[in-house]
């Protein structure tokens, strides 16, 4: 499998920050650090960026400091934009990341909870979270929520393969555990079980409907979870 | 590219089309029909035909400009780029009170919409509302946008849209009744029956009609492929609005005897379709052109303060004046240094004199576009690599010039001499202000 690369975008101008703890647990893996700052139409991004170009970089400085304290190798880009969303995807393209992370507040990283629900294919999250969790002796449970019996099933396969894939990558046996709860909401199920952990990590889905009003499944996770969620991109086509 | 941070380019073409018509529909078709036809007669489709040509001319050149260019600020970067920085100063800030004046035109636009909503319901006032409902619209868009209230470009998308619905279905309505389909008379009038120079003088009154195409350049910077995109938002903007607003000419004349529609003044259409489809039709148009109003006096709102901050980006006014708040993310000096004048300018409320000088304000700038890619071609800079070339050089590009500079002269005398005014006002300034600044050729 081809080396992870993390994005994580940060608001800059808006007090956004990246816990240490986050960086030590990234330091395995090349980290891109993308501070980003969204204007209104009123704006052409040419005008914040006149103005506010250098407070927005000194800030991304200070995080490129903390990142590189905590042993990760680092690439860095400021962007000022109207549309989060789309400056985010070209840069992850651009630079091959593999995965965003959802920065949020958290302590010390002892423990992941890994959501294999989705379209996600199993051995690569598995493998995304050996490439951290492993160096940094991180407690992972696989985690399905299943609708019913048959679902759990599916699950249960599920595990099995990105287990198989995490004691490939010299994971600790005793350090993974499997869940497959019967529920009756899949997604909140790991919103809610997430408060027990430190970290999620998680696929991502192609657009949808239902992505557009609601947000994306990673966001909703987090809004629950109010931790950092760490997120597979879709594989994109070769 | 500002060096160091990245910018992120979101506008596509359909968001360059509905810049382009959106901010220009909102005048040619509900604004001016009664009062360009009291003047010419149903000559007055020739002034409007004669508009997009003048707007054609100047669209290709401005068109090769944006592709070499494609920098937010549109005409006054490549004036100050290819003929210097005073020219600079004098386009810049003449384009800025240009639009001002236009913003304030359409704002009283408004006004005569909201006041024709109001007597629609039987409201009699005993003081006429077209001024203080102009005044109230005009603080609320200042406030929305100093806000940063998102989503209004959507939303201005949406109207542009919806608004092409209603003409094209008024239009084909309008058509089909004019060339008898539905039995009615239509009545009969002679092309030209105050003669052929008030076509002319009345094409100038009208070209504020024209005023958006070149918006879609000053939006360059953010534009997606902009050298596809640019060229062919700005033609087909021109193209787009040019048919619609000869065919409502030519449906309101067929409606109406000329002087009639004169009668009704800014809000003639309304009668117009009163007179195809009933009240109905009436409520429609009356919806139409209060969204037209009001989504072209917010685009020009937004479009002077993008004006300012490319003025300060070149140091020609105090970088002060392009401030962006962090609280709301808004260029809020640059939005009330808008606000403020219009307000003033509507007060006054003369609908063909705030028209007129913000057409002049304007060719003024279309006119030396067109010199600045005379200038530029002749003296050929590496760095000019335009993507689209201006074909038929240099015949569109001189006649470009002229038909720009010629169509001021058919303007009225108060129009020309403010205008000019302005024009030295803002040489003096620079002379005060940025005597030292070299812009010819900076990129």
């Amino acid at each position: 499998m081809p080396t992870h690369r993390v994005l994580v975008a940060v608001r800059v101008l808006e007090g956004e920050s990246v816990p240490q703890s986050l960086f030590e647990l990234l330091s395995p893996v090349p980290v891109v650090l993308l501070g980003f700052h969204v204007v209104p139409e009123q704006t052409p991004p040419a005008q914040a960026s006149m103005q506010f170009r250098e407070r927005a970089q000194a800030k991304l400085d200070e995080l490129v400091e903390g990142a590189q304290t905590a042993g990760c190798s680092v690439e860095t880009t400021l962007v000022f934009t109207r549309e989060e969303r789309q400056s985010v995807q070209r840069v992850a393209e651009e630079t091959g990341s593999t995965a965003f992370l959802l920065p949020n507040p958290v302590g010390d990283v002892e423990s992941m909870l890994v959501s294999l629900r989705g379209p996600v294919d199993p051995a690569r999250l598995a493998d995304l979270v050996a490439a951290v969790a492993v160096p940094g002796d991180v407690d992972v449970t696989l985690f399905y929520p299943a609708v019913d019996d048959d679902d759990a099933a599916v699950g249960s396969e599920r595990l099995e393969t990105a287990r198989r894939t995490l004691d490939d990558a010299g994971a600790d046996p005793e350090r993974v555990k499997k869940e497959v709860p019967i529920v009756d909401n899949p997604l909140k199920a790991v919103g809610e079980t997430a408060a027990e952990h430190d970290i999620v990590a998680m696929g991502e889905r192609a657009p949808s409907l239902e992505a557009f009003f609601l947000g994306e499944d990673a966001e909703r996770v987090a809004a629950q979870s109010l931790g950092p969620v760490l997120v597979l991109r879709r594989p994109t086509k070769e | 590219m500002e060096a160091g941070a990245e910018l992120e380019r979101t506008v596509g073409l359909s968001g360059g089309l509905a810049i382009g018509i959106g901010t220009m529909i909102g005048a040619g078709i509900f604004v001016f029909p009664g009062i360009a036809a009291g003047y010419a007669g149903p000559a007055a489709a020739g002034s409007f035909a004669i508009g997009a040509v003048v707007a054609l001319l100047v669209a290709l050149p401005t068109s090769e400009l944006a592709t070499a260019m494609p920098r937010s600020g549109g005409g006054f970067y490549f004036i100050s780029r290819g003929l210097g920085s005073l020219a600079g100063s004098v386009v810049g800030v003449s384009l800025w009170l240009g639009l001002i004046f236009a913003s304030a035109f359409y704002l009283v636009g408004f006004g005569h919409y909201a006041t024709a909503v109001l007597a629609e319901f039987g409201l009699a006032l005993d003081v006429n509302p077209v001024t203080p409902l102009a005044l109230v619209f005009g603080v609320l868009l200042t406030a929305l946008s100093v806000t940063g209230t998102e989503n209004t470009a959507k939303l201005q998308n949406l109207v542009v849209a919806l608004l092409l619905v209603i003409l094209t279905l008024f239009l084909g309505y309008g058509l089909l009744d004019a060339f008898g389909l539905f039995g009615r008379s239509t009545a009969p009038e002679e092309f030209a029956p105050f003669g052929y120079a008030p076509m002319f003088t009345t094409a100038a009154l009208v070209f504020t009609s024209y005023l958006g195409f070149a918006q879609v350049a000053t939006v360059a910077g953010e534009i997606k492929e902009p050298g596809r995109n640019l060229p062919l938002a700005m033609v087909g903007s021109v193209v787009v609005v040019g048919v619609f607003y000869v065919a409502t000419i030519f449906v309101a004349t067929s409606a109406f005897q000329s002087a009639r529609l004169a009668t009704f003044g800014e809000t003639a259409m309304v009668e117009v379709a009163r007179d195809f489809v009933g009240p109905a039709g009436a409520v429609v148009i009356l919806v139409a052109g209060l969204l037209a109003t009001v989504s072209s006096a917010n685009a020009s709102i937004l479009s002077s303060s993008r004006a300012i901050y490319a003025l300060s980006r070149d140091a020609l006014v105090p970088r002060r004046m392009s401030d962006v708040n962090l609280r709301y993310g808004t260029p809020h000096v640059a939005l009330v240094m808008a606000g403020v004048p219009v307000l003033g300018l509507v007060a006054l409320g003369r609908v063909e004199v705030l028209a007129e000088v913000a057409s002049f304000l304007h060719l003024l700038m279309y006119g030396l576009v067109c010199v600045a890619l005379l200038a530029l071609r002749r003296s050929r800079p590496e760095w000019y690599d335009p993507d689209f070339e201006v074909p038929g050089y240099p015949v569109v590009p001189v006649l470009g010039a002229l038909a720009s500079f010629g169509l001021i002269a058919f303007m009225q005398l108060l129009s020309q001499v403010i205008g000019l005014a302005i024009m030295v006002a803002a040489a003096l300034w620079h002379l005060y202000y940025a005597r030292d600044v070299e812009l010819r050729g900076v990129l």
